[in-house]
Order: C-alpha cells, then structure tokens, then sequence
C-alpha cells in the first residue's frame, strides 16, 4: 500500500490533536490530597516541633535550676580520676609458693 | 501577579493555594502529554500526580533556562521513562531501536468516529521507538516548536529533525490504511473533548 503523504498524515495528527481522553476528577483530588500529606505535612511536623510554648516562671526557674545541677553532676562523674587497675590493689601480697600443712592438737602445742 | 518562579517557591512551603494555581494551569497539558507518550490513561494520570509532587521536592527550576512548562515536560518525559524501566519492560532508548510491532489495525472502516480515528494515530504514535515517539507527540501533537522540543529531550535540532523524518515515515505506512479517513475534514462546532 502507498504511504500517505504529508498533508494526510498532517490531517490524522490533527485528528489525535482534537481528541484525548481527559483525566478523571478524582486525580486533582489525590493530588491535592498527596500534596497536603508529603509536603504541608511535614512542615506542619517542623512547626509543632518548633512552637513555643508558655511555661511559669517558677517552673522554668526550677528547671533552669535542675538542668545546672545534672550538668554539674554529669562533669563530675566525668572528671572523677580513674581508680587504679584490679592488679596494682595486690600489689603487696606475694603468692603463696609453699604450704606446708600440719596438725595442731591444742593451742599448747604450738607453744 | 507572581511569577512562576515564585509560585512553585511558595507551594513547595506548603501554601497550598499556590499548589492549587499551578496545578490548575498544569494539569490537562501534562495529562495529555503523558498519556500520549504512554497511551493508558490509569498511568498518564499516575505519572501526572507524581510530577507535580516532584516539582515540590526539585530545586532544579529556573526562570532564565525556560518555561516551566518545558521544565515540567522534561520531568514528564524522565518519569515515562523511568516507569518504563521500573515496570521490567526492556526499553531500547537508542536511535535505531525497533519500535514495537505493528498491531493489526481495523483496516476497511470506511465510517470512523473521529474519536476512533485519534485512537488509532495514538495506537500507532505508541508502537514507535521512544525516541521517535517523543520527537512525534512534542512536535506534531503538543505542537512545540523544534527548538523547545530539542530542549525538553536535552538533544540538538538536527538529531530531534532526525528522529522526527524517521517517525512520520514509520507513520506513514502504518496508518496508510487510513488514507480515505484522513481527507474527511474534522467536522466543525461538533462537541470535543477540550485539550486545553
């Protein structure tokens, strides 16, 4: 069969060009849906997060206070200096080389 | 009124009323693109919402380079692709790839609906090699001019040129059955589907 020509083959993409499908009314939807979940949702996690929030002042203070002190207690755990290792404690006790057992009858005995 | 540029800026904060404009301006020229470069509409309108959310995550547009319709119809045509691939297809991107083989084609209607008709141009647009298709639908069917299309596929005018001779020959026998069709004039004041 002859290929078309070119005023043909122009006149069947205008054909195609007149008609396509249109997309559902349930695809702005979603999107606009998806939109608000991936990205309006994440920020909204950054601001809760990020929010101030209103505390009394003697609360604040106490816990401006307690903060200090675990800071404080915390350095000094750290700054302890080191206890010696378990071996350098026996240091003075030499090993027993030679047992030699005997009976004692009484305590005279041995006087 | 704001420029694109700052639309997409202020919806990718989470205004979402920013989101909605740039959705409504969008939408039906990325739908149709992408349902003529895939030919199923359930993916087209897949490929669609996933653009426009990537669009919210991509820092890459810029005024100055082009529109953000081309931008978003490189983003398109790179998500076609990758869906392509993702869904295990072997998809031969290269120049002189063989298109998918020709499907039987109702040849012999003498009456076709127009409707029909464009099914058919789809149908066979869709059996083309990629590259083809692509160069086929950015410049006979959206109606881009070569510079703008040889932007969006990120190739030179003389290759786009190239691919675009191939794929009207291709076309030109495949739709040869077609020929008493093609000289009906498109009836005008009838109802269509609008694409803008």
């Amino acid at each position: 069969m002859t290929p078309l020509n070119d005023d043909d083959l122009n006149s069947l993409f205008e054909h195609a060009r007149s008609r396509t499908p249109q997309p559902s009314s349930e695809l702005k939807v979603r999107t606009l849906r998806a939109y608000q979940e991936k990205v309006t949702g994440r920020r909204h996690l950054w601001r809760f997060l990020l929010r101030p929030i209103a505390v009394p002042l003697p609360v604040g203070l106490a816990g401006a206070v307690l903060l200090v002190w675990l800071g404080a207690f915390c350095e000094r755990r750290l700054t302890r200096p080191p206890r010696p290792p378990v071996a350098s404690l026996f240091r003075e006790f030499q090993p027993v080389r030679e047992i030699r057992p005997h009976v004692v009858g009484s305590i005279r005995d041995e006087q | 009124m704001d420029s694109e540029a700052e639309l997409v800026a202020r919806a990718a904060k989470g205004e979402t009323e920013a989101f909605r404009k740039l959705y409504e301006a969008h939408e039906a020229t990325l739908f149709r693109f992408a349902y003529r470069l895939t030919n199923a509409r359930d993916v087209a309108e897949d490929l669609t919402q996933e653009c426009f959310l990537r669009l919210m995550r991509a820092a890459g547009f810029d005024e100055e380079r082009g529109s953000l319709r081309q931008f978003l119809y490189g983003m398109m045509r790179n998500l076609a692709r990758q869906r392509q691939q993702a869904n295990g297809r072997e998809v031969n991107w290269d120049e002189d790839a063989l298109g998918r083989p020709e499907t039987a084609v109702a040849a012999g209607h003498d009456l076709l609906e127009s409707g029909e008709l464009a099914a058919i141009v789809h149908t066979a647009i869709a059996t083309l090699p990629p590259l083809q298709r692509e160069a086929i639908v950015l410049c006979e069917l959206e109606e881009l001019s070569l510079d703008e299309a040889a932007a969006v596929v990120g190739a030179d005018v003389g290759a786009l040129k190239s691919r675009l001779h191939r794929a009207r020959e291709g076309l030109r026998r495949r739709l040869a059955p077609y020929r008493k069709q093609a000289r009906i004039p498109l009836p005008r004041g009838s109802m269509y589907d609008s694409t803008e």
